[in-house]
C-alpha cells in the first residue's frame, strides 16, 4: 500500500514548492497558510508484467479466457489506444506493446491468421509509422506494416453504421472493426473519468457521428440533464450484430522516469541534497536556456507512468472496477472547496513538443472536474490560476485546424455556443483539412472545437481564470488574464476573492491528459 | 459702387483664363466692370470642351463670392449673355473677333523647368499664333501682355520698367529650340546611350524578364531625353543671362509682342508681375488657387522638411498679392499707351515695401510656431531653426546626404530581405522622397532667394495715383499697402495651410480590416509556390528528398557538393530564374521516379507540408469561398508539388524528362517562371475566360513582378528587397505571412531520429540511389 496522498498547510517554513509551466520548472514559495495537495504516492509499479497480463488474458472477469475466444478463420481486430495518453517510459517496451504481443501469441497459437491493428485515435491525428513503432515494437510493426496496422480515420468511406444516437444521427464505425468477429481492446487509463467511456467504439466512429455525438448543444444538454446513458451503452460488449469486445484495461500511475526529475514528484521537505542541487541545476537551465531548448529540457525530466493493473475481460464488467481501482488514488479528503486553485500545466515529455494553447487551456481547465479530485478543488465563481505559458506555437502538421481555430475563431468569439454556431460547419466540410487529416497526420478539423467545448464547463464554474506567465496576446485571445508572478494574479483576483483568499495548490503534474474527443 | 467705371462697355478677350491669374482677371471683371463683355480663348482638354471647361470653372471658389452677390441666375445669364469662347489652343488660333478694345494674354506654363522646346512652343509659340491671328483681323485692340518680373535676369541692382535690354533673336532661339529635340532624339538612339540605358535596366529589372527590361530601357531614354531637353533649356538660360527657362521664354514673348504687335503700329502694354500669391482683400482674403511658387517651401518648413535652405536672409523676395495684380492689370488696359509705343509695368512691392527673405523666415517660424501642423506619430511637427549657412554649404550636405541613401538602398537591395531591412527600405525611401524635395526646392529658388534686384515700379505707382481715391478701394493696387507681418501671418500662410490641410487630412490608412473578398466566378486567385505558399525554396525540398533517401553516412557528402554548388546557384539566380531551375534540377538526374513518389508520398511529403504558411491555406480558402478559381503555378516538379494539390483547383507545375523511368535531369518543357508565366496567364486568361482584372496573384520575388502585373490585385507575400520596393511604389497590398515555428533543425532531427521516415523494411528507398553528380 503506498502512501496516501495529503494536504500541506504553508506555514513559514515551507519550502519553495515545485510547479510546472510548460517546458520549466519553478520552485515557488506559496502564500502562507495556503493548501497544498498531495497526490497519493505512486503505487508500487507492477514488477512482472508480463506475467500479469497473461493472468488477465487467461483469467477474464466475466469472459472466458483469450484463447477460447480466439477460433481458426475468425476475423480479429486488435484496437489500442493512441499518443493522447502517456507511454509508460522512454526506455522500457510500451505497455500496450507488451498486451499485444502476448494477445498475438494466442492468436497464432489458435491459428487466427487474419488480424488486424488499429490505433483507436477518434478524431485525433493518425500516428505515423513512428509512433507506430514506439507503442507496437519493431517486432509487431514489422509484421504488419503496412497494410494491417494504421489509424482509425473518421473520414473513412467504409464506415458501419451500428446504431443510431439520441437525436437519429446514425452511429457509424469503423468498417474493419464492425466486421470482426472479436474486437481486442488495449486501453490505458490514469484516473477516474480520464479512461473515457465504457465503449471503445467511442473512438471509433465517424467524423459525422463524432459531431453529433461532441457538439455544443448535446454536451450542454447532457450535463444540464446529467444523464449518464448514451447510445453507446449498446455498444459496450458488441459492437455491431458480430463483433464481441474483449478488453484489456491497464491503469498507470505517474512515475518518475529517471533519477536526473525523481525529485520532482517527491515531496519537498523531504528533498535529499542530490535533490536540491538537481532542481538548482533544472532552475539555473530553464532561466538560461531559450525557449525551443527548454523543450528539449521538458523531454529529459518529463513524468513517466508505471503499469499498477492489468485487468482483462467483458468490458461492461471490467469498466467499474478499473473506475473503482483509480478511485483510490484520489486525493479524498479537503475541507472544502477554495476560493483559489492554482495548478501547473507541463508541456508532455513526448513528441509533439510544445502544447499549442488551446490545447494547454483545454488541459488546465480539465483539471477542475476531471482531476486529481472527485469534486472540483475551487468553488462556483472561484478563481484558477495555471502555470503555462501559452506560448502561440503549433505544430505544423499536426495542429492546422489549431491553427486556423486560434487565428480566425477565437478573434472572433470565444462563446462556445457562438463557435459552434457560426464556424464548427465550416471546418467539418473544409476539404483541405479533411485530406491532411488522412494522408498527413493532422488532428481533425473538429478536434479544436471539442477541446474548446470540453473546456466550457469549467469557464462556466470559475469566476476568474488567469495564467501566470501566459503570453499576453494568446492568453487574451482565449479569454482569460495572464500574470507575470503568482503575487500578481492573487492581486488581479481579489476583486473577486477578496485580499484573503483560501487557496490551494494541487501539487504535481495533471493526472490526467484531457481526452478530447 | 463708384461712378468710376472704365473699360465701359469696352469687348476683352482674355487667354489664359483657367489659370491662377486669369480666373481672378475673369472674376474682376464680371463682379467690377459689369457693362464689359469678355471673349476666352479656352484650350479644349480630353473630352471637355471649352465651353465645358468654362462652365466648371465658374464653379470654381474664386467666383463664390461674386455667385452669392448677383445669384446663380446671374451667373448664368452673365455666361451665356457676357462671355463667348473661342476653342483653340495657342499655336493654331483663328477666327478671333474683329471687335475687340482689349486683348490681356496671361497664358503661359505653369513649370519653371520644362523641356526646352515645350518651352518655347507655348510661351513663345502660343505669343506668335495669338498675335498673327489679331493681325489677320485687321482690328486694332489694347494689347495688355502679361509677362513676368524675372524677364529682369540674373542681375544686380533696380531694373527699370522699359523694354528689355539684350540682343538675343527670338526667331534663332525659338528654331534652335525645336531642333534640339531632334537631335536629342537621335543622341539618344546612339548604341553608347542605349547601352547604358540597357545596362541600367537590367540591373533593376534583369529578374523580371526580357521583356520588362527592353520596356524599362525605353522608358530610361525617354526620360533621358525629357532631362536632356530640360538640361538644354536652363543651361541655354543661364548662357544667356536668365535663372530659368521659363524667364527666357518670357522676355522672348515679350520681343514677339513688340515685334509683331506694337511693331506694326498697335498699341502694347506689358505688365511684368513678380512672385503672385494669395489674394490681399478681393474676392476674399487668402484665395488661392492651388500652391503657387513659395508655397511648398513654406509648407515643407511647416512639415519640418527644410533643416537649412540655399537662401540669402538680405534678399528681397518679392510677393505680391494676386487681387494687385488683376488691379493693376486691368488698370493698365484701361489706360492705353500710344501706338507703337509700349509701356512696361512692374507690379513688384521691393521697389517700395520690400519684403526680405529674413522677414518671410521670421513670420513663417512665428506661423507653424504657433499653428504647428499636427503629426499623428509625433504629436505636433516642430519647424527647424535657420542658420542660413550659405548656398555652398548647404549644397555640398544635401550631396553627402543623398549619396549616403543612395549607397544605403544599393546595399539594402543586396541584402536578404527580412523585417527589419524591409523597414530600412522604407525609411530609405522616405528619406529620398524629402531629399528630392529638398533638391528641387534648392534648385528651384535659389534664384529667386538669392537675387539681389530690385524691380522699380514708379509707373505702376503713378497709374494708381490717377485713380479717383473713392474708387481704390475697389480698383486699387498700392503695393506700399501691404503690412507684410499681417498679411503672412494672417492672410497667406493661413490659406496654404488649409489647402494643404485639405490635401493631407484624409483618414489615413488605419490598420486595414480584412474585408470578404468580393464573390465573382469569373475571377481566379495565382499563387506562387516557394516563398510564397510555402516558407521554403526548390533548393531545400532537394535536400530533405535527398536526406531522407539517403544513408546518414552519405550526408556530409552530400551537404558538402550542394554547399559547394551554390555559390554557381546563387549566380544563376541573379541572373534569371529560369537558368538558376535548369541548372538546379540538373541534380536530380537519375532519380527513379516511381521510388521518388513513394517517398514523397510517405515521408517526404510531411516534411514539405510543415513548410506550409497557414496565412496561405486561410487566403486559399477566402479565394474559394469567394467563388473565385484557385490556381498554384511553379517551376517545381510535379512529384514535389504533390501534397498540396487538393489545396487548389488547379496545379501547373515543371514536369521533369524521363527515359525508362529514370529522369534525365532536364525538364520537358521550357520552367513557367517570370515572363514565361506572364506569358501562360495571359494566354490561360483569355482560354478560360478568366477577368484578370477582378483576379489576384501572389508571388514573393521580382522575378514575379512580371505576371503580377497582370492581374487587378497583385499581392506582395514576404517579397525580397526589390519586390517590396516596387510594391511599395505600385501599392500593392504587402503581406507578412509567418514562417514556422518548426525550424529546420526540429526537420533535421525528426529525419535523423527517423520521426518521419518510413522503415526500410516497408518501403522502397530512393531506387538505385541518385548518380553522384560532380560539379566542377
Amino acid at each position: 500500500m503506498s502512501r496516501p496522498g495529503f494536504v500541506l498547510s504553508v506555514d513559514a517554513q515551507t519550502p519553495p514548492l515545485v510547479v510546472f509551466q510548460g517546458e520549466k520548472v519553478l520552485l515557488e514559495r506559496l502564500p502562507v497558510d495556503a493548501s497544498v495537495l498531495y497526490p497519493p504516492e505512486a503505487l508500487q509499479g507492477i514488477r512482472s508484467l508480463d506475467e500479469a497480463i497473461s493472468r488477465a488474458l487467461d483469467a477474464p472477469v466475466d469472459s472466458e479466457p483469450l484463447r477460447a475466444l480466439l477460433k481458426r478463420g475468425s476475423r480479429v481486430t486488435i484496437v489500442f489506444e493512441d499518443l493522447s495518453q502517456p507511454v509508460t517510459s522512454r526506455t522500457a517496451p510500451d505497455v500496450r506493446q507488451r498486451v499485444i504481443e502476448l494477445v498475438l501469441e494466442r492468436a497464432a497459437a489458435a491459428g487466427v491468421d487474419d488480424v488486424e491493428l488499429i490505433a483507436a485515435t477518434g478524431l485525433r491525428r493518425r500516428l505515423t509509422a513512428h509512433d507506430l513503432q514506439r507503442v507496437l515494437g519493431e517486432r509487431v510493426y514489422a509484421s504488419f506494416a503496412p497494410d494491417h496496422v494504421r489509424s482509425h480515420d473518421a473520414e473513412d468511406e467504409n464506415l458501419q453504421v451500428v446504431g443510431e444516437l439520441a437525436d437519429g444521427t446514425p452511429i457509424e464505425v469503423n468498417g474493419r472493426v464492425a466486421s470482426s468477429d472479436l474486437v481486442i481492446s488495449v486501453r490505458l487509463a490514469t484516473a477516474v473519468g480520464n479512461e473515457g467511456a465504457a465503449a471503445v467504439a467511442t473512438k471509433l466512429i465517424g467524423a459525422k457521428t463524432a459531431r453529433a455525438r461532441g457538439s455544443f448543444a448535446v454536451r450542454t444538454a447532457a450535463a444540464a440533464a446529467e444523464i449518464s446513458t448514451d447510445a453507446f451503452d449498446d455498444l459496450v460488449d458488441t459492437i455491431g450484430d458480430k463483433a464481441q469486445v474483449f478488453t484489456v484495461d491497464v491503469t498507470l500511475t505517474p512515475e518518475p522516469t529517471g533519477p536526473a526529475s525523481a525529485f520532482l514528484s517527491k515531496r519537498e521537505r523531504e528533498w535529499s541534497l542530490t535533490d536540491r542541487a538537481l532542481s538548482a541545476g533544472l532552475q539555473a537551465a530553464t532561466r538560461i536556456l531559450p525557449a525551443r531548448a527548454r523543450i528539449g529540457l521538458a523531454q529529459v525530466s518529463g513524468v513517466g507512468y508505471g503499469v499498477t493493473s492489468v485487468v482483462a475481460g467483458k468490458p461492461s464488467s471490467v469498466h467499474p472496477l478499473t473506475e473503482a481501482f483509480l478511485a483510490q488514488q484520489q486525493v479524498a479528503q479537503f475541507d472544502r472547496p477554495a476560493d483559489v486553485a492554482l495548478f501547473g500545466i507541463p508541456n508532455p515529455g513526448t513528441i509533439g513538443s510544445s502544447l499549442n494553447p488551446v490545447t494547454a487551456a483545454a488541459l488546465g481547465l480539465g483539471q477542475i472536474f476531471n482531476g486529481a479530485t472527485a469534486e472540483p478543488v475551487v468553488r462556483a465563481g472561484g478563481t484558477a490560476i495555471f502555470y503555462h505559458p501559452l506560448t502561440p506555437w503549433f505544430h505544423p502538421l499536426h495542429d492546422p485546424a489549431y491553427i486556423d481555430f486560434f487565428a480566425e475563431v477565437l478573434t472572433q468569439s470565444t462563446d462556445p455556443a457562438v463557435i459552434s454556431e457560426q464556424f464548427e460547419e465550416k471546418f467539418a466540410a473544409d476539404p483541405w483539412y479533411r485530406h491532411v487529416y488522412q494522408t498527413s497526420s493532422s488532428n481533425h478539423a473538429l478536434h479544436p472545437f471539442h477541446a474548446w467545448y470540453s473546456a466550457a464547463p469549467a469557464i462556466a464554474h470559475l469566476g476568474e481564470i488567469i495564467f501566470v506567465g501566459g503570453d499576453h496576446g494568446s492568453t487574451r485571445r482565449l479569454g482569460f488574464k495572464s500574470a507575470s508572478t503568482l503575487a500578481d494574479a492573487l492581486e488581479m483576483a481579489s476583486g473577486s476573492v477578496g485580499l484573503a483568499p483560501a487557496i490551494t495548490y494541487v501539487h504535481g503534474a495533471p493526472v490526467s491528459i484531457s481526452e478530447v474527443s | 459702387m463708384s461712378a468710376f467705371s472704365p473699360l465701359e462697355g469696352q469687348h476683352i478677350m482674355l487667354t489664359g483664363a483657367t489659370g491662377f491669374v486669369g480666373q481672378a482677371i475673369l472674376e474682376k471683371l464680371l463682379a467690377d466692370y459689369p457693362t464689359t463683355r469678355m471673349t476666352l480663348l479656352i484650350r479644349p482638354k480630353g473630352s471637355l470642351t471649352g465651353q465645358a471647361r468654362l462652365k466648371s470653372l465658374l464653379r470654381k471658389p474664386v467666383f463664390s463670392k461674386w455667385r452669392e452677390r448677383v445669384g446663380q441666375e446671374e451667373v448664368d445669364r452673365a455666361m451665356t449673355e457676357r462671355i463667348s469662347v473661342i476653342e483653340s489652343s495657342m499655336g493654331s488660333v483663328a477666327g478671333l473677333p474683329a471687335d475687340l478694345d482689349v486683348l490681356i494674354h496671361s497664358a503661359s506654363t505653369v513649370s519653371f523647368d520644362p523641356p526646352i522646346d515645350e518651352a518655347f512652343k507655348t510661351n513663345v509659340g502660343g505669343a506668335v499664333g495669338l498675335y498673327e491671328a489679331l493681325l489677320a483681323t485687321g482690328s486694332d485692340p489694347h494689347v495688355v501682355h502679361v509677362s513676368t518680373a524675372y524677364v529682369g535676369g540674373i542681375n544686380k541692382g533696380t531694373v527699370l520698367e522699359a523694354s528689355l535690354k539684350h540682343t538675343i533673336q527670338w526667331r534663332d532661339e525659338m528654331a534652335a529650340a525645336l531642333a534640339a529635340r531632334t537631335t536629342v532624339e537621335a543622341s539618344s538612339r546612339r548604341p553608347e546611350v542605349l547601352r547604358k540605358m540597357i545596362a541600367d535596366a537590367k540591373l533593376d529589372n534583369g529578374k523580371v524578364g526580357p521583356h520588362a527590361v527592353a520596356i524599362a530601357a525605353e522608358i530610361g531614354r525617354t526620360e533621358w531625353v525629357t532631362k536632356r531637353l530640360v538640361d538644354y533649356g536652363r543651361t541655354r538660360a543661364q548662357s544667356v543671362g536668365w535663372a530659368d527657362v521659363y524667364a527666357f521664354t518670357k522676355s522672348m514673348s515679350e520681343r514677339v509682342a513688340e515685334e509683331l504687335w506694337a511693331g506694326n503700329g498697335h498699341r502694347l502694354s506689358v505688365v511684368r508681375p513678380a512672385i503672385i500669391e494669395s489674394a490681399l482683400k478681393h474676392p476674399f482674403p487668402g484665395w488661392i488657387d492651388g500652391f503657387k511658387v513659395a508655397d511648398p517651401l513654406i509648407i515643407a518648413y511647416g512639415r519640418g522638411l527644410v533643416p537649412e535652405f540655399p537662401g540669402l536672409p538680405d534678399s528681397i523676395l518679392d510677393i505680391i498679392p494676386v487681387d494687385i495684380v488683376v488691379n493693376a492689370t486691368l488698370a493698365v488696359a484701361a489706360n492705353p499707351p500710344a501706338p507703337a509705343d509700349p509701356k512696361y509695368f512692374h507690379l513688384s512691392s521691393g521697389g517700395r515695401n520690400p519684403l526680405t527673405f529674413r522677414e518671410i523666415y521670421e513670420n513663417v517660424l512665428k506661423y507653424f510656431r504657433a499653428n504647428p501642423i499636427p503629426d499623428e506619430q509625433r504629436g505636433h511637427i516642430r519647424t527647424p531653426y535657420w542658420d542660413f549657412p550659405g548656398a555652398r554649404a548647404i549644397a555640398r550636405s544635401l550631396r553627402t546626404g543623398e549619396r549616403a541613401n543612395k549607397l544605403l538602398q544599393r546595399t539594402l537591395l543586396r541584402l536578404p530581405s527580412t523585417q527589419t531591412t524591409r523597414s530600412f527600405m522604407r525609411q530609405a525611401s522616405a528619406r529620398q522622397t524629402d531629399l528630392e524635395l529638398l533638391r528641387a526646392y534648392s534648385d528651384l529658388y535659389q534664384n529667386y532667394t538669392q537675387a539681389e534686384i530690385i524691380y522699380d515700379d514708379s509707373r505702376t505707382a503713378a497709374l494708381n495715383d490717377t485713380l479717383p481715391p473713392d474708387a481704390r478701394q475697389t480698383f486699387g493696387f498700392d503695393a506700399t499697402e501691404i503690412d507684410w507681418d499681417n498679411y503672412l501671418q494672417e492672410v497667406h500662410f493661413p490659406a496654404v495651410t488649409t489647402l494643404m490641410r485639405t490635401f493631407s487630412s484624409r483618414p489615413r490608412a488605419k490598420a486595414q480590416v480584412e474585408k470578404p473578398l468580393p464573390q465573382n466566378p469569373e475571377a481566379a486567385a495565382f499563387f506562387d509556390l516557394e516563398g510564397t505558399v510555402l516558407a521554403s525554396n526548390i533548393v531545400e525540398q532537394y535536400l530533405w528528398v535527398r536526406l531522407a533517401s539517403l544513408d546518414r553516412a552519405k550526408w556530409p557528402q552530400e551537404l558538402a557538393n550542394l554547399f559547394g554548388s551554390l555559390p554557381k546557384y546563387l549566380a544563376a539566380d541573379r541572373r534569371d530564374r529560369g537558368e538558376f531551375i535548369r541548372t538546379f534540377y540538373r541534380r536530380y538526374e537519375g532519380v527513379d521516379e516511381q521510388a521518388l513518389r513513394q517517398l514523397i508520398h510517405d515521408t517526404v511529403g510531411d516534411v514539405l507540408l510543415q513548410r506550409i504558411r497557414p496565412e496561405a491555406v486561410r487566403q486559399i480558402r477566402k479565394h474559394r469561398e469567394a467563388g473565385h478559381r484557385t490556381i498554384l503555378v511553379t517551376g517545381a516538379i510535379d512529384v514535389l508539388v504533390e501534397p498540396f494539390v487538393t489545396l487548389f483547383d488547379e496545379v501547373v507545375s515543371s514536369h521533369m524528362h524521363s527515359k525508362d523511368g529514370i529522369w534525365t535531369g532536364h525538364l520537358s518543357k521550357p520552367p513557367l517562371v517570370d515572363e514565361a508565366r506572364a506569358a501562360w496567364l495571359r494566354l490561360y486568361g483569355e482560354r478560360e475566360g478568366i477577368d484578370l482584372k477582378k483576379s489576384y496573384a501572389y508571388g514573393d520575388s521580382i522575378a514575379d513582378r512580371a505576371w503580377l502585373e497582370l492581374v487587378g490585385n497583385p499581392q506582395a507575400v514576404n517579397p525580397d528587397a526589390a519586390l517590396f520596393q516596387h510594391a511599395t511604389q505600385k501599392h500593392w497590398r504587402i503581406h507578412q505571412w509567418s514562417d514556422h515555428n518548426h525550424s529546420r533543425f526540429d526537420t533535421v532531427g525528426e529525419l535523423l531520429r527517423g520521426d518521419i521516415v518510413q522503415s526500410a523494411s516497408s518501403t522502397p528507398a530512393l531506387g538505385p540511389s541518385p548518380k553522384e553528380i560532380t560539379h566542377e
